[in-house]
C-alpha cells in the first residue's frame, strides 16, 4: 500500500518519461528514415543534380581552315589577333581614352568616344588588331580598356582571287565565294571543355572533367594558280581601260581536268576592306552572270552537224547570201532583223561556202543553213550536252544555270539559237563547252577545289563529273576549224607566239531592260596548243566602246595575253615558231 | 553478510562517478563538429589569405571553455540554482533587452558584442526558463499536481523571454522554449485533458500569428519551401536544395573527409553554423550521418535516464527540460537539412560553430551530470537505469 502511494506521487515523472522516450525514438526513426531516403534510395538522382549545377561548358573555337592555290600559296588564312574592348562604366576619361586608342589602332576618335558614351556595358574599340598594337594599348593601362584574343581572317593575296575566295565575316562565318561554299568544312568542329564551377561562376582550378578538343577546319587546295590569276585580273583591268568596257570576265580552265586555273573579273574588290567596297563587285560574274554568246555558239551548232553526219568540213553550203529570212518578209526593215531576219556581219555576194569557210568568216546565214539540216530536237539535245541550260555544278555558290530560250511557238528561235541568241550562258559554261572540244569530246565539270586536307593530313580529292558530248573525230575536226579562225579568220589577234591557237570570236548585241541595245558583249573562247589542248581561256567583255565592239577587237587580245601566260605557267611545250 | 557491508560503499562510489556515456557522447559530437568546421571553412579562409585553421582554432577556444564549464557546473549542486532564480531570471531579461541596443547583424539583433566575441543571451535564456519552470512545478511541500495555476505560472515565466527572442527575431530559439515547457508540464503529470486544452490554445495562437502577419516574409517563405521543395530553387529554395544535394552526394560512405565538392565550393550557405550536418552527410556519407544521429540518441537517452533516477522532482524536471531542448534542436536542425523541418536558425548542439551555443549546451550537460552525481540512492527504473 505504501509502495503504491509512493509510486503515485514520486514516479509520476518516470511514467511520463516513457512517453517522452517513445517520442524520441519515433522522431529519430523519422530522421533515420529520411537519411536513408536521401543518401541511399534517391542518392544517385540527387548526386546527378548536384553535379549538373556545378558543371559549366565552354566552347573551344576551332581554327578555320586555310585556302591555298595550286602551288601552296595561301589565299586565306587565320592569324592570331586581339580585339580591344572597353567597359564604359570603368572608363575614367572617355575623351582621353578614345584619343589614345584611336591613335594606335587607326580608329576614329569621335566614333570611339560615341561608343564609350553610348551607355552600353561593353563596346569594342578595335577588333582584330595586330598583337603589337594591342600590346601598345595595354601598356597605356587605361582604366576600363581590355583586350582579348580573337582570330583574324586574312587574305594574303589581297584583291587577287578575291572574288573566287570570297570572304568570311568578322565572326568567322563564310559569307561569299569559297569561304561560303566550303564553310562547313573550313569552320571545323568546336570543342567543348566541361569544367566545375563554384556558385559565383569561378572555375575550379582542377583538371577539367572532360575535354572535347576543337577539330580545326579542313584546308582547301584550289586549282587556282596565283600568278596566272594575277595575270588574268590585270588583263581584265587593262581591257576595261583599253576598250572602255563596263566589265570583263576571264575564265582559264585546265582542258584535261576541268580545274579552274584562274577566274577573274574586273572591277574587283579588296577583301580586307570589304565593308568599304562597292557591293556589286563582290560577285563573281564569270559564274553568276548570263549573256547571249553570239558567234561562239556556232561551235555547238557546227559540232552537232558534224557529229550527226549531216555535214562535214568540206560540205558545200549553197547560196549563202548576206541576208536570210527565216520568217518570210522579216527583212523589210532593219529594226526587226533578229526576229526572223538574219544578216551576216559584213555584206557579201551570194555564193556557196564550205562549212570551214562558214565557220572561219563566222557567217550567220551559212550557220543557219547548216542548222536547218539538223533535226530541231537534236540541236537542243547537243546544246544540253554541252552544258547549256543547266549549271555546271562548280563548287562555287550562286551559280547561274543559263537558259535555252526556245519555245515551240517561235519559228525563228532555232535559227537564232544556232548563232548564239535565244540562249543565255555564263562565261564558265562557255569555257566548259569549249573544253569538251579541247578534251577530245568529253565534257568535264569545272571545279575550284582539288583537295581537302583534314587535321590528320589526310587529303581527299575531287573526281569531277564527265560525259561524252561529241565523238573524238568531231572534236578533232572542230579544233581544226577553231585553228583556222585564229590563223585566217576573225580571231587573228588571239594568236600566241610559238603555239597553234584555236578559238572563236563572239559579238552579240547586248540585251537590256528595253530590248536589244547598240552595245555589245564581245567575247573570245579558245584553246591551245590546238593539236592537244591543255588550256581553255574564255574572255568576255561587256559593253566595249564602239571601235572595240567585236570579240576580235575587245576580247581576242586579252585572250592572247592570258593564254600565253597560262601556257608558260603550265610549262606547255611550244609547237614551234609560227607566223 | 559481506555483501551488505560492501554494498553501500559501491553505491556511494557509483554515485560520485560522472556519467561517462553522457560526457563521452558530448566529446565525440564536439570532435566531429570541430573537424567539420575545419573542412568547411578552410577553402574560404585561404582564399582570403587567412590560415586554414582559423575558424577551427576559434571554435577550439569555445570548446575548451565549454568543457571546463561543464566540469565546473557538474560540481555545483543543481539545487542551489533554486535560491538564485529570481536574480538569474532578471539578469536574463535585461540581457535580452540589451541586444536591441546594438545594430542588427543580417537583419537580427541577437548578440551583445564583447570584443572579438559576440554573446547571444537567447541561448542561455532557454536554460533559465527550464530551471524556473522546474522550480514552479516542484514545490517543496504539499500537492505537486499540475494545476491551472501552476500552468499559468509556467507560461508566465516563459512568455517574456519567448516574446523578446521572437522579436529579435529568432524564430527557432523562440520555438524551443514553448516546446520545452510543454514537455516539462507533460513530464510533471499534466493531465491529457489539460494538454488538449493547451494544444488547442496553442494552435489558435499559431493561427493568430499567421492571421496578424507577425511572421516576417522570409520566415513564411521557409515554411512554403518545406511543402514545395522545388519552389524558386535559386532563391528561397536555394538553401534547402543545396543542403539536400550535399547530403545526397555523400551516399553510403561519403566523399571522404575534406573531399566534398558541394562543401569545398561553398554551395551550402551557413554551412559551418546551421547547416553543418550537410558537411557530415557529404564527406562521411550515410554512415557518418547515422553515427551523429546515434550519438545524439545516446546523449538524450542518458539525460532521460538521469531524469528517471534524479534525487528529487526538481532534478527530474530540469533533466526532462534539457532532454526536450536537445530533442527539439537536433530534430529541427537535422530535419531542416533534409527538408522535413522548416529552415530556422537553430544550431546543431556541440557541432555548429558558435560560442554562446556551445557554452549553453555544455552548461546544460553539466547540470544533467550534476543531477546524475546527486541521484537517488534507490535504483531507478531499470529501463532508464
Amino acid at each position: 500500500m505504501a509502495a503504491r502511494r509512493a509510486a503515485r506521487a514520486a514516479p509520476s515523472v518516470r511514467s511520463r518519461l516513457l512517453v517522452v522516450g517513445m517520442a524520441l525514438v519515433l522522431a529519430w526513426a523519422g530522421l533515420g528514415y529520411r537519411l536513408v531516403q536521401v543518401q541511399v534510395v534517391r542518392a544517385a538522382e540527387y548526386a546527378e543534380r548536384g553535379l549538373a549545377q556545378r558543371l559549366t561548358r565552354k566552347t573551344v573555337a576551332p581554327t578555320r581552315g586555310k585556302i591555298f592555290d595550286r602551288n601552296g600559296d595561301p589565299l586565306a588564312m587565320t592569324v592570331e589577333a586581339r580585339s580591344i574592348y572597353a567597359i564604359p562604366d570603368q572608363v575614367e576619361d572617355p575623351l582621353l581614352t578614345a584619343q589614345e586608342v584611336a591613335i594606335r589602332t587607326g580608329g576614329d576618335t569621335a566614333d570611339l568616344l560615341a561608343a564609350l558614351e553610348s551607355g552600353r556595358n561593353f563596346v569594342y574599340l578595335a577588333r582584330q588588331v595586330e598583337l603589337d598594337v594591342a600590346q601598345e594599348v595595354e601598356a597605356l593601362d587605361l582604366a576600363g580598356v581590355y583586350s582579348h584574343p580573337e582570330a583574324k581572317r586574312v587574305y594574303p593575296a589581297g584583291t587577287v582571287a578575291a572574288q573566287v575566295v570570297g570572304v568570311a565575316d568578322i565572326d568567322g562565318n563564310g559569307i561569299e565565294g569559297l569561304e561560303y561554299a566550303y564553310d562547313s568544312a573550313l569552320r571545323g568542329t568546336p570543342g567543348e571543355l566541361v569544367l566545375e564551377q563554384d556558385p559565383a561562376g569561378r572555375v575550379i582550378p582542377l583538371a577539367p572533367r572532360s575535354i572535347e578538343p576543337a577539330i580545326p577546319g579542313e584546308d582547301l587546295v584550289t586549282s587556282l594558280d596565283l600568278p596566272l590569276q594575277y595575270t588574268a585580273q590585270s588583263t581584265c583591268a587593262d581591257t576595261l581601260e583599253r576598250t572602255g568596257a563596263e566589265q570583263c570576265w576571264i575564265v582559264v580552265l585546265d582542258a584535261e581536268t576541268g580545274e579552274v586555273l584562274a577566274m577573274a573579273g574586273a572591277p574587283t574588290y579588296d577583301p580586307e576592306l570589304r565593308r568599304a567596297s562597292d557591293g556589286g563587285s563582290f560577285s563573281n560574274f564569270a559564274v553568276r552572270d548570263m549573256y547571249e554568246p553570239g558567234s561562239t555558239q556556232k561551235l555547238i551548232t557546227v559540232s552537232a552537224a558534224l557529229d550527226t553526219g549531216v555535214a562535214d568540213l568540206d560540205t558545200i553550203i549553197p547560196d549563202v547570201a548576206d541576208t536570210y529570212e527565216v520568217t518570210p518578209g522579216a527583212c523589210r526593215s532593219n529594226e526587226d532583223d533578229i526576229y526572223g531576219c538574219f544578216r551576216d556581219f559584213s555584206p557579201h555576194e551570194t555564193r556557196s561556202m564550205t562549212v570551214r569557210e562558214v565557220f572561219t568568216i563566222s557567217s550567220n546565214v551559212g550557220t543557219i543553213k547548216i542548222q536547218e539540216r539538223i533535226p530541231r530536237d537534236t540541236l537542243v539535245e547537243y546544246m544540253r550536252r554541252f552544258g547549256q541550260g543547266s549549271p555546271t555544278g562548280i563548287d562555287y555558290p550562286g551559280e547561274a544555270p543559263g537558259a535555252i530560250g526556245i519555245d515551240p511557238g517561235c519559228s525563228s528561235c532555232w535559227a537564232s539559237a544556232a548563232i548564239g541568241y535565244s540562249v543565255a550562258v555564263t562565261p564558265l559554261q562557255m569555257a566548259a563547252a569549249y573544253a569538251a572540244i579541247a578534251n577530245d569530246g568529253v565534257w568535264i565539270q569545272p571545279h575550284l577545289v582539288t583537295g581537302r586536307i583534314d587535321v590528320d593530313g589526310e587529303v581527299s580529292t575531287v573526281t569531277p563529273e564527265t560525259r561524252r558530248v561529241v565523238s573524238e573525230r568531231t572534236a578533232w575536226v572542230m579544233r581544226e576549224l577553231l585553228a583556222s579562225v585564229v590563223a585566217a579568220g576573225t580571231g587573228k589577234a588571239a594568236s600566241v607566239p610559238g603555239y597553234r591557237v584555236g578559238g572563236k570570236t563572239g559579238t552579240a548585241d547586248k540585251y537590256g531592260p528595253e530590248g536589244y541595245t547598240n552595245q555589245t558583249i564581245a567575247s573570245f573562247v579558245g584553246m591551245a596548243p590546238i593539236d592537244d589542248p591543255k588550256i581553255v581561256v574564255a574572255v568576255v567583255v561587256d559593253s566595249p566602246a564602239p571601235e572595240f565592239s567585236t570579240g576580235g577587237r575587245a576580247a581576242a587580245p586579252a585572250f592572247s595575253v592570258v593564254m600565253e601566260a597560262a601556257l608558260h605557267r603550265l610549262g606547255v611545250t611550244p609547237d614551234g615558231i609560227t607566223g | 553478510m559481506a555483501s551488505t557491508l560492501t554494498r553501500p560503499i559501491v553505491a556511494e562510489r557509483r554515485r560520485t562517478r560522472p556519467d561517462i556515456v553522457l560526457i563521452g557522447s558530448v566529446v565525440a559530437l564536439t570532435a566531429m563538429g570541430v573537424i567539420m568546421i575545419y573542412s568547411i571553412t578552410r577553402v574560404a579562409l585561404e582564399r582570403n589569405d587567412l590560415p586554414a585553421s582559423f575558424s577551427m582554432e576559434r571554435q577550439l577556444i569555445f570548446v575548451t571553455a565549454g568543457l571546463l564549464l561543464m566540469l565546473a557546473v557538474s560540481r555545483l549542486d543543481y539545487r542551489e540554482y533554486r535560491n538564485f532564480l529570481p536574480l538569474i531570471y532578471a539578469v536574463t531579461i535585461v540581457l535580452l533587452l540589451v541586444v536591441f541596443l546594438f545594430p542588427p547583424v543580417q537583419g537580427a539583433r541577437r548578440w551583445i558584442p564583447l570584443g572579438a566575441f559576440k554573446f547571444q543571451p537567447g541561448e542561455f535564456a532557454k536554460l533559465v526558463v527550464i530551471l524556473a519552470v522546474a522550480a514552479v512545478l516542484s514545490p517543496d511541500e504539499g500537492d505537486v499536481s499540475v494545476t491551472w495555476r501552476r500552468i499559468g505560472q509556467a507560461f508566465a515565466i516563459m512568455a517574456l523571454p519567448t516574446v523578446l527572442i521572437f522579436a529579435e527575431p529568432d524564430l527557432g530559439t523562440s520555438g524551443v522554449i514553448p516546446f520545452v515547457v510543454l514537455v516539462m508540464l507533460f513530464g510533471a503529470g499534466l493531465s491529457w485533458r489539460r494538454l488538449g486544452v493547451i494544444a488547442t490554445v496553442g494552435a489558435l495562437i499559431g493561427v493568430a500569428v499567421f492571421r496578424f502577419d507577425l511572421l516576417q516574409e522570409y520566415q513564411l517563405n521557409r515554411l512554403r519551401v518545406l511543402f514545395d521543395p522545388e519552389l524558386d530553387p535559386q532563391g528561397i529554395g536555394y538553401n534547402l536544395r543545396q543542403s539536400k544535394l550535399a547530403i545526397a552526394s555523400g551516399q553510403l560512405f561519403g566523399r571522404g573527409l575534406f573531399e566534398g565538392v558541394q562543401t569545398n565550393l561553398q554551395y551550402v550557405p551557413e554551412q559551418e553554423t546551421d547547416f553543418i550536418f550537410t558537411a557530415v552527410g557529404e564527406q562521411l556519407g550515410f554512415i557518418g550521418g547515422l553515427a551523429v544521429l546515434v550519438a545524439f540518441l545516446i546523449l538524450i537517452w542518458r539525460i532521460l535516464a538521469i531524469a528517471a533516477s534524479a534525487r528529487d522532482r526538481f532534478g527530474s524536471l530540469v533533466a526532462v527540460g534539457i532532454a526536450a531542448m536537445f530533442m527539439f534542436h537536433v530534430f529541427i536542425n537535422i530535419g531542416m537539412t533534409m527538408g522535413i523541418a522548416p529552415v530556422t536558425g537553430l544550431p546543431l548542439p556541440f557541432m555548429s560553430q558558435g560560442g554562446s551555443s556551445y557554452l549553453a549546451m555544455t552548461f546544460a550537460v553539466g547540470i544533467a551530470n550534476s543531477i546524475w552525481l546527486r541521484r537517488s540512492p534507490t535504483p531507478g527504473d531499470p529501463i532508464f537505469g
